[in-house]
């Protein structure tokens, strides 16, 4: 989003949240001459956009532990906690990824309505170039499907 | 175990005191003992930089369920502490993670290396050799069996091998065998092509053995039984007596006599130093030791430079499943990098990885519950 200078387009259409192990990740983007550039969040966070919330390790095994605990080793830091937060979220909230795993991970806990790509976000405001394909809704509908049919089997296993 | 008990026992496994992982993690030591003692539960962000840096997944602290390997690590000369714990800390680390990747991936083996274990002891040096000519004819390893051992072992018999800097003080390599990972083998980067093939035939037989050895020492050192067997299986597997003496007599001049450049060569035809030919010729054409020990000898006097090869800090087969895993939605971005954190993959590199292969459309039934 900031590479593409969409950051602040984008916090006008949505609220984000973020949990802080994903904030303390987000330092640089890359721009088209492949130079890194500082990203502060700061200065948004104390509008109060994006919210940051904190998710404890007792709360990422109360998740993981009730579905698949090869969770621990597949994901890093910032995509448990995101899905921990998102899985026990009271509000209605879209998860958004460029990870393969994460839409599959929706599409097994039969939550895969719930899933939006960076191409469908951006097409809200008013952004319709080419992206590259983890940032595709295609992508998106992929990976869910893909964890759609892991549910089904193992519906159909434990029948 | 609580995470506190957990985050103790993995410190203190590495012998590291509250002060040095202080120094190292940047976390106050008031934190990390409110941690230990349960008083306090670390960030998730905190207990990710302890677990790497005590060589452990995340799952080991937050997993009741996690079981680690317990076998013991096999050193040829063992590191002094607490070097040595680190490097079998990082070893199991390397051994799970490709494990996982094969169980992610549902990728099997051609072969089993369970096939290959020996029932029966080897008691003499015969018996060393015979093994060694079993394991060729079994194998297919052929005439050459330097030029194919390395990828026979990993790609048909899921043979898990790594190299990593084990320092240049003598320490070559190290193996372990566990039910659930299978046999796993770490070179040392800092050793020669040559001398890392013959630590590869040298830590096979341990492997081989491994059901029937005694665990009691976890090193072999240079005088045991057992290292000299290793030795000896290791020279004829690399150089089998037939081959080895077919090339030996083909290279004799007029007088009978066969150069040490003629030699080297024949030691690059089968991959290994001149100093290892000479002693398996000691072994072919019943020289003494003496004898064998002069030749060794005068051959250090005798410098032709060789073309070494880097050594590759994973093997192909990791890499591949990697790749596979992050394309079949198995594994993280994040998780993809730290699996491959050696040969430092960027984020666009796996981006890269996931654009090279855009799937079909699925089909997922709409009847089907």
């Amino acid at each position: 989003m900031f590479k593409l200078g969409l950051w602040e387009k984008a916090l006008e259409n949505y609220e984000l949240l973020l949990t802080d192990d994903v904030v303390g990740e987000i330092q640089y983007y890359e721009d088209d001459e492949g130079k890194q550039r500082p990203i502060d969040l700061e200065p948004w966070m104390k509008k109060g956009n994006p919210k940051v919330v904190s998710v404890l390790p007792s709360q990422v095994s109360g998740f993981v532990d009730k579905f698949d605990r090869t969770y621990y080793e597949r994901f890093d830091k910032g995509e448990l906690t995101t899905l921990t937060r998102f899985y026990g979220s009271q509000e209605e909230c879209l998860i958004v990824s460029t990870d393969s795993i994460v839409y599959k991970a929706i599409g097994r806990l039969k939550m895969g309505e719930r899933g939006i790509s960076l191409e469908e976000l951006f097409k809200d405001i008013g952004f319709t170039k080419r992206l590259d394909w983890p940032f595709t809704e295609g992508y998106r509908r992929h990976y869910t499907d893909l964890g759609t049919q892991d549910f089904i089997r193992n519906f159909k296993a434990r029948s | 175990m609580s995470i506190g008990q957990r985050l103790g026992e993995a410190r203190e496994g590495l012998n590291l005191t509250l002060k040095q992982v202080e120094d190292q993690s940047k976390i106050g030591i008031s934190s990390l003992s409110d941690f230990e003692n349960d008083k306090r539960e670390p960030s998730v962000t905190q207990l990710q930089h302890l677990a790497d840096l005590y060589r452990k997944p995340i799952a080991y602290f937050l997993d009741e369920s996690f079981v680690e390997s317990r076998e013991a690590v096999l050193w040829r000369n063992k590191p002094a502490s607490p070097q040595c714990e680190l490097l079998e800390a990082e070893f199991r680390q390397l051994a799970r993670q490709y494990h996982n990747l094969e169980s992610w991936t549902k990728s099997r083996p051609v072969n089993s290396f369970k096939n290959l274990f020996v029932n029966e002891p080897i008691q003499s040096y015969p018996e060393a050799g015979k093994l060694a000519e079993r394991v060729i004819r079994e194998m297919g390893l052929g005439d050459y069996p330097g030029a194919v051992l390395y990828k026979t072992l990993e790609e048909v018999y899921d043979v898990k091998i790594f190299h990593m800097d084990l320092g240049g003080d003598g320490t070559s390599s190290a193996c372990f065998y566990d039910d659930n990972y299978g046999a796993v083998i770490i070179l040392n980067t800092a050793h020669k092509k040559w001398r890392r093939n013959f630590d590869l035939a040298h830590e096979l037989f341990h492997l081989l053995i491994w059901k029937i050895r005694n665990h009691s020492a976890n090193q072999c050192l240079e005088g045991d039984q057992e290292e000299k067997f290793s030795q000896h299986f290791a020279g004829c597997l690399l150089m089998p007596a037939a081959r080895v003496k077919e090339c030996t007599e083909s290279a004799k001049d007029h007088e009978g006599k066969v150069s040490f450049e003629k030699l080297d060569d024949i030691a690059n035809l089968f991959d290994v130093s001149l100093d290892a030919l000479i002693w398996r010729l000691k072994n072919i054409y019943h020289f003494t030791s003496a004898e064998a020990g002069e030749m060794a000898g005068e051959s250090a006097f005798f410098k032709r430079p060789r073309k070494d090869e880097e050594p590759i800090y994973y093997p192909d087969r990791y890499i591949a499943l990697a790749k596979e895993a992050l394309r079949m939605g198995e594994i993280s971005i994040g998780r993809y990098l730290d699996y491959l954190k050696f040969i430092k993959p960027t984020r666009k590199d796996a981006e890269k990885v996931l654009s090279a292969h855009v799937p079909e459309p699925i089909q997922v039934p709409s009847d089907s519950l």
